[in-house]
């Protein structure tokens, strides 16, 4: 699927925008009720208006950065990607669950039997 | 001087770590009077920087050292018995965590952050938490689910300023005298601007210089662990003790934390032309134009330099800051953490809900951002494009440091400003102008209050220094040689009689 240019979004097209809203919304597990939507993309849309001035700028051949790793070659240490058994933490951070039930985080029901 | 005056000096209301640590050491004073009339002065507090005090846990720890010092004779490190305060979103075994949320506002955690374990070890008292903006979302400290905090540099007889955040009563704590350091975590400036709004020494290190294992994620590539201190001699004691490699954090590496001597002479500090910068208030630049003045009378070279993206830098830094929040908060699903709130009954609406009550705002406002600029439709426009400007801003400071050994910026384009005055979010963000740029490229800044010379001026303005990764140090010897004194607490005697 082609990403629409943000330069093409048209401001006019309300439905459309809600809808990226609404969806957006729940991806972030987060409830935008209809009567607010308009406040919330009309927040968002300034917002944006004003940080347009990184679409001016010249990025040709510039790699994203994602981290600012300074210290080239700096030792740092990085660990086996391999668990490391810590049964009382595990207990401790079970603990800190809302429900807990045996040995797991307790959830509603997400399957119909 | 009154009986009280010089009980305030000796324990500690306006003397700084170094000077309440000599005392400690050479038998003037136990750390229990110490912890216990910070204690005093915690209970007393009149800022709402305090969040949590753990008295008895203090006393005894102080007690411990105390005990330690009679059978050994000597202190078990360089902090020994000096009282400290952490930011609430710093973990700590036996603390509650609440990251100013009432997601969390019960969060006591498994675990304690590699920094404050270090300072423990060093021989520092915690003896509570401080008031922050949630999740270290704001820069004012209103966004804090549990009150908010005043700015103690305040004339009196005037309305409250803000402390700046979000580290907010990390700093207003320290400038009040409750503690000599506190803890404080800096995204985006939320050490240094809180520290020049409340007119005391902060320092963002070097990202990776001091680890962030039990700092509570906000957006991994910019967090920071910082402290608050009364003088800069403080900064690089603390950054002594926390900084290096940590298993926990495999970004850190082993920061240069030997101290350099304080002397500018032939130091070249790289300034721009900040009343050419549209947003910077007047009295800011006069501060910022002064303090440049004396670094030059001290034997450094004042050089112009440039910053061209210095515009983008907020733009930038709130594209990739909201996109890591809204990845990092995303572990706040009712399941692991804190308070639940069910829904109509299904695992999602329980989520929703949970984060619904539980995230303020602020919060929800830029997990929404983070959301919109990471969707697939809008990911190359706004995330990949922020984080391909954030290398030129990177590159920037090359060029600047390949020119100048520090850059010298103001803090924040503003002032103090009045505690509720400013509501406009896009306001607010434009405030950080000056101290996102540092954060997008991982460099140590500290801000230190501006040497002025009667302007007139409204309080709370600070000046940041800047240097390439990995020269904190030297960062931190030009703020000492600059102010080599500590700045005093505001009324420390009210705070520690107890008479305010």
């Amino acid at each position: 699927m082609d990403a629409p240019d943000p330069a093409d979004e048209a401001p006019g097209d309300e439905a459309a925008d809600d809808r990226s809203l609404a969806a957006e919304a729940r991806l972030a597990r987060l409830s935008v009720p209809a009567e607010r939507r308009a406040a919330v993309l009309a927040d968002r849309e300034r917002i944006l208006a004003a940080f347009e001035s990184l679409q001016a700028v010249d990025v040709e051949g510039v790699e994203p950065l994602h981290q600012p790793l300074v210290g080239e070659g700096a030792e740092r240490d990085t660990r086996r990607d391999a668990p490391e058994a810590s049964p009382s933490l595990a207990d401790a951070l079970l603990a800190r669950g809302p429900a807990v039930t045996d040995d797991h985080f307790q959830v509603p029901k997400t399957v119909d039997a | 001087m009154s009986a009280d005056t010089n009980r305030g000096a000796s324990t500690g209301a306006n003397l700084d770590a170094t000077a309440l640590a000599e005392r400690i050491r050479s038998g003037a004073i136990t750390a229990r009077e110490v912890v216990d009339a910070a204690l005093e002065r915690a209970r007393a507090d009149r800022f709402g920087a305090v969040r949590s005090v753990d008295e008895e846990a203090a006393r005894r720890r102080a007690d411990e050292l105390d005990a330690t010092r009679a059978t050994h004779g000597e202190a078990v490190g360089p902090l020994h018995g000096v009282p400290i305060l952490l930011k609430a979103n710093l973990c700590r075994l036996g603390s509650t965590t609440d990251c100013g949320s009432a997601l969390l506002a019960s969060y006591r955690p498994p675990h304690s952050a590699t920094a404050v374990d270090r300072l423990e070890i060093a021989g520092a008292v915690v003896i509570g938490t401080t008031h922050m903006d949630e999740f270290g979302m704001g820069s004012t400290g209103e966004h804090c689910a549990f009150g908010r905090t005043t700015n103690p540099r305040t004339p009196s007889g005037s309305a409250p300023l803000a402390p700046g955040g979000s580290s907010s009563g990390s700093a207003a704590a320290v400038a009040a005298g409750i503690v000599p350091i506190a803890l404080g975590s800096d995204t985006g400036g939320s050490v240094r601007q809180p520290a020049a709004f409340c007119e005391v020494f902060g320092h963002k290190p070097t990202w990776g210089g001091v680890s962030r294992f039990g700092l509570v994620a906000f957006a991994s590539s910019l967090d920071t662990v910082g402290a608050l201190a009364r003088s800069a001699r403080d900064l690089e004691l603390v950054l002594a003790c926390m900084a290096g490699r940590d298993r926990y954090d495999a970004t850190t590496f082993d920061l240069d934390v030997e101290r350099r001597p304080s002397d500018l002479a032939g130091v070249r500090i790289g300034a721009i032309d900040a009343r050419a910068m549209p947003g910077v208030a007047e009295d800011v630049a006069a501060a910022y134009a002064s303090t440049l003045e004396h670094a030059r009378e001290l034997g450094a070279a004042i050089e112009r330099i440039e910053l061209p993206h210095l515009e983008h830098g907020v733009p930038a830094y709130y594209v990739i800051a909201s996109a890591e929040a809204s990845s990092n908060l995303a572990r706040y699903d009712g399941v692991r953490y804190g308070a639940r709130v069910d829904g109509d009954g299904s695992l999602e609406s329980m989520t929703t809900a949970t984060r619904d009550t539980g995230f303020g705002p602020e919060v929800a406002r830029r997990v929404l951002m983070g959301t919109h600029v990471l969707s697939s439709g809008f990911y190359d426009a706004w995330f990949d494009r922020a984080a391909r400007v954030r290398r030129l801003v990177v590159r920037d400071f090359e060029a600047a440091h390949a020119a100048v050994d520090l850059v010298a910026l103001p803090t924040a384009p503003t002032p103090a400003f009045e505690l509720g005055s400013v509501r406009d979010p896009l306001e607010l963000y434009r405030g950080d102008a000056l101290t996102v740029p540092a954060s997008l490229a991982g460099l140590p800044a500290t801000s230190l209050p501006a040497l002025r010379d009667g302007d007139g001026g409204r309080p709370g303005i600070g000046v940041q220094l800047i240097g390439p990764g990995g020269a904190d140090m030297r960062v931190l010897a030009a703020a000492r040689a600059l102010r080599p004194a500590a700045v005093d607490a505001v009324d420390a005697l009210d705070a520690s009689g107890g008479a305010a």
